[in-house]
C-alpha cells in the first residue's frame, strides 16, 4: 500500500503543493521513505535527466489501480490526502494567512523532490595496465614496444542504467562526447529513483545514423568537435591516435578514426554491462592495454574511413570496455 | 470529439507553419517535385540567408583569407567556376574536379560529384577543410569569425545567439544556398504557358525527350542519381567517382548526373571540365562513349543524331539558361556590408 502512495505522490508532481501533503505523510509514517515494501511493477517508470528532474514523472497524470487498470489521478485523489493531512499544518495556514504556508509548503515540495531522486555518478575510466591513462606518457607494450597515446575522443549515447530490460534512468541529452583531454567530459551523474534497483548499463559507442544524417547539430555534435569527417559526411564515433615504434607509418603515428553508419560498414556498437549491488558511482574502464593487445599494429595503424576494419576494431572497443566495482 | 479537434487543429497548425518555414524565400514552381531538405529543423529566415550570404562571399572561412566560397562558385556563372577546368584554391593549389554549379539544392539528396555529403548543411565542411580549396578547420572558422566585429550581432539576430558555433555557421550557409533557385528560364515560361517554343526549340525538346531525359529528367534536369556515361578515364586524375565513397566495384567511374539548367554559364563541362564546348559534349554521347561494362543503361543504345537535330537540341537546351536567376541582385556579392571591413 505504501509503495501505491508514493507512486501517486510522484504521478502529482505536477500538482504542487497537494503533492507535497500527500509526501509528507509518506515520509511521517515512514521515515525510510520508499525504500520499503516497494513493488517495482506499481510505479510508473521513470527517466531522470542529470539534473535531477523527472521528466515522464512530470508528464503522467494517470496512474495503475490495483487491478492493472489505468485511471486518472484527479482531485478525489487529492481530497483523500487532504482527509489523511495532519492539522498541525493547517492551523498553521490559518495563522498566517495562506501566503506563508503555501511558501513554506512549495520549498518543501522542491526539498522532496530533490530528496525523490539520488545521484549516481558514472565515470568513464581509460586507463592503461590499470593506471588512469595519461595522454603524451610513455608506457610499456609487451613485448618490447613502448606507446605514447595522443588523442582519446569517443561519443557516448543513449546511456541508460536497467532494471532487466526496464530503463532506470537515462543520460540527458543523448549524446555525449567524451575527450580524455578534458576530465569534466568523463564524469557525470544520473538522477535515479531511490526505490528503484537495477542492475545494467547500457550505451551505444558512437551516434546512431538517424543523427549523422540530421543536418548540421550543435553542442557536443558541432562539427567544431573535431569529431566530423569533412570529405564524406559522417560522425567519426571513436578517435585514438598516439605513437608506437613497431607502427610502420609515418613518424611510428597510428590513428584509429572509427564511423560509419551506413551499411554494411555501420560502426556504432551497443555495449551491454551488469552492475552489482546498489552502488553511488558506477566506473567504466576502458583498458587500452587491452584495446591494443588485440591489433596487430604491423599491419594495422591508419583506419580512417568507414570500412570493414573500422566495424572490426569498433567491437574490439566496445568488447574493452568493463564496468569496475 | 476533443481528439478529432486536436488533431484537425494539429493540421491546420501545421499547414500554417509550412510556408512559414521557407517565409517565402524559397521558391517552389508547382510542376517541381517535392523538396529533398529538411526545412522543419532549419527554417528559413531573411537574417539566416543573410547572414549565409555574408559567410558565402567572405574569404574569411579560407586559412589564409583569400578564397571565398564564390571564388569557385560565381553568381555570374550561375554558381560554377566558368574558364577552369579544375578550380584552384588557396596558393593557386589546382583541386581535382570542376566546381559544380549551386542552385536548386534543395532538391538535392547528395551533394559533390560523388555524393560524399549527405546533407546541405555539413556541404560547407568539405571545401573549407580541403588542404587544397580553403584549407581552414571549422573551428578555427568559428574563432575568426568570433573575432571580426561584423559577425557576432549578425548572429545574434540570426541564431538568438551571438556566440558563434559550428552549427550555426553551416545552418547559415545552407540557408542561403537554398534561396538559390532557378525556375525562370524560358523553359519555365513554356511550362507556365507565359511563352512557346520556336519549331527548332521544339523539335530539340523532342529529341531531348527521346534521348536524355532518363538521366537529365526535367523540371530539374537531373535525377541527381550517379551513372558512368562512358568517359574515358583521365589518367592524370584517376579519379574513380562514387567508387572512393562507397568502395564498391559497381560503383567505379560513377559521377552526379549534373543539371542542365544554366548550360551557358557553366561551362567547361564533365567533372573534370574536360568539354569547353556544348558540341563536344554532344559528340561525346553520340561517338565517344567507352562501353565499360557498367556503362549507364540509357546509354547502351548508341544515340544517333543528324547535324540539324544536333542543331536543335543545343537549341532547347539553351532555353534552360536562367538569367533572372543568374543576375538577380539579392544573390550577389554584398558590397555595402563586406567591403567596409575588408583588412582584418
Amino acid at each position: 500500500m505504501l509503495g501505491k502512495h508514493e507512486a501517486h505522490a510522484r504521478s502529482l508532481v505536477i500538482a504542487g503543493f497537494s503533492c507535497a501533503a500527500g509526501a509528507r505523510i509518506l515520509n511521517k509514517g515512514h521515515p525510510m521513505g520508499g525504500r520499503q515494501g516497494l513493488d517495482g511493477g506499481d510505479v510508473p517508470p521513470v527517466i531522470c535527466n542529470p539534473a535531477g528532474h523527472c521528466v515522464s514523472s512530470l508528464l503522467k497524470m494517470r496512474d495503475v489501480d490495483h487491478q492493472g487498470k489505468t485511471r486518472q489521478v484527479g482531485r478525489a485523489l487529492l481530497t483523500k490526502e487532504r482527509l489523511l493531512q495532519p492539522r498541525h499544518w493547517i492551523s498553521a495556514g490559518n495563522l498566517q494567512g495562506h501566503i506563508l504556508p503555501l511558501l513554506l509548503l512549495g520549498l518543501l515540495t522542491f526539498g522532496i523532490l530533490q530528496a525523490q531522486t539520488r545521484p549516481v555518478h558514472i565515470r568513464f575510466a581509460p586507463t592503461y595496465e590499470g593506471a588512469p591513462l595519461v595522454l603524451g606518457a610513455h608506457y610499456r607494450r609487451p613485448p618490447q614496444d613502448s606507446v605514447v597515446f595522443e588523442t582519446l575522443r569517443f561519443y557516448v549515447s543513449e546511456l541508460q542504467l536497467l532494471q532487466d530490460s526496464k530503463a532506470v534512468a537515462a543520460m540527458a541529452p543523448r549524446h555525449r562526447l567524451l575527450d580524455l583531454e578534458d576530465a569534466a567530459s568523463l564524469t557525470f551523474a544520473l538522477a535515479v529513483d531511490p526505490k528503484q534497483s537495477f542492475n545494467k548499463i547500457t550505451f551505444q559507442l558512437g551516434i546512431d545514423s538517424l543523427t549523422n544524417v540530421s543536418g548540421a547539430l550543435g553542442g557536443d555534435l558541432d562539427p567544431t568537435k573535431g569529431m566530423y569527417w569533412a570529405w564524406q559526411s559522417g560522425y567519426i564515433n571513436f578517435k585514438l591516435e598516439g605513437k608506437t615504434p613497431s607502427c610502420p607509418a609515418r613518424n611510428h603515428l597510428f590513428q584509429f578514426h572509427l564511423g560509419g553508419y551506413l551499411p554494411p560498414c555501420a560502426n556504432l556498437q551497443v555495449v551491454e554491462l551488469p552492475v552489482y549491488g546498489v552502488p553511488t558511482e558506477i566506473v567504466i574502464q576502458f583498458a587500452l592495454d587491452e584495446f591494443l593487445a588485440q591489433i596487430d599494429m604491423r599491419d594495422t595503424y591508419e583506419v580512417m574511413r568507414p570500412s570493414p576494419k573500422a566495424v572490426q576494431l569498433a567491437g574490439c572497443v566496445a568488447k574493452t570496455f568493463k564496468c569496475v566495482e | 470529439m476533443k481528439r478529432v479537434w486536436f488533431t484537425f487543429s494539429l493540421f491546420a497548425l501545421l499547414g500554417a507553419a509550412m510556408p512559414v518555414l521557407r517565409n517565402g524565400l524559397v521558391e517552389q514552381p508547382h510542376y517541381f517535385p517535392t523538396v529533398a531538405y529538411d526545412f522543419k529543423k532549419n527554417p528559413i529566415t531573411s537574417q539566416k540567408v543573410e547572414l549565409g550570404r555574408l559567410l558565402f562571399y567572405d574569404p574569411i572561412l579560407s586559412a589564409d583569407n583569400t578564397i571565398s566560397c564564390a571564388s569557385c562558385h560565381s553568381p555570374y556563372n550561375a554558381f560554377a567556376h566558368t574558364d577552369h577546368d579544375l578550380s584552384h584554391g588557396i596558393a593557386d593549389q589546382i583541386g581535382t574536379r570542376n566546381a559544380p554549379a549551386l542552385f536548386n539544392l534543395a532538391w538535392q539528396p547528395s551533394f559533390m560529384w560523388d555524393g560524399a555529403i549527405h546533407h546541405l548543411d555539413m556541404q560547407a565542411l568539405a571545401p573549407i577543410s580541403h588542404p587544397r580549396e580553403m584549407g581552414e578547420e571549422i573551428g578555427h572558422v568559428v574563432q575568426k569569425l568570433q573575432a571580426k566585429a561584423l559577425y557576432p550581432p549578425l548572429f545574434q539576430a540570426a541564431f538568438q545567439d551571438s556566440h558563434v558555433t559550428g552549427q550555426h555557421v553551416l545552418q547559415a550557409l545552407a540557408q542561403f544556398q537554398l534561396t538559390l533557385v532557378s525556375c525562370h528560364a524560358k523553359y519555365d515560361s513554356v511550362k507556365l504557358h507565359k511563352a512557346r517554343f520556336t519549331p527548332q526549340e521544339a523539335n530539340g525538346y523532342a529529341l531531348f525527350k527521346q534521348n536524355c531525359n532518363v538521366c537529365h529528367r526535367e523540371p530539374l534536369f537531373s535525377t541527381y542519381q550517379f551513372a558512368k556515361n562512358g568517359l574515358p578515364i583521365d589518367t592524370t586524375l584517376d579519379d574513380l567517382g562514387r567508387y572512393q565513397v562507397t568502395q564498391k566495384p559497381a560503383d567505379s567511374l560513377l559521377f552526379k548526373i549534373p543539371s542542365l539548367r544554366n548550360i551557358s554559364f557553366t561551362y567547361p563541362y564533365m567533372h573534370d571540365g574536360r568539354f569547353k564546348k556544348l558540341y563536344q559534349v554532344i559528340n561525346h554521347y553520340t561517338s565517344g562513349i567507352v562501353p565499360y561494362p557498367t556503362l549507364s543503361p540509357a546509354l547502351q543504345q548508341p544515340i544517333v543524331l543528324s547535324p540539324a537535330e544536333k542543331t536543335d537540341l543545343i537549341a532547347f537546351l539553351l532555353t534552360l539558361n536562367d538569367k533572372v536567376f543568374v543576375f538577380d541582385p539579392k544573390h550577389q556579392f554584398p558590397k555595402k556590408i563586406l567591403m567596409p571591413s575588408e583588412g582584418f
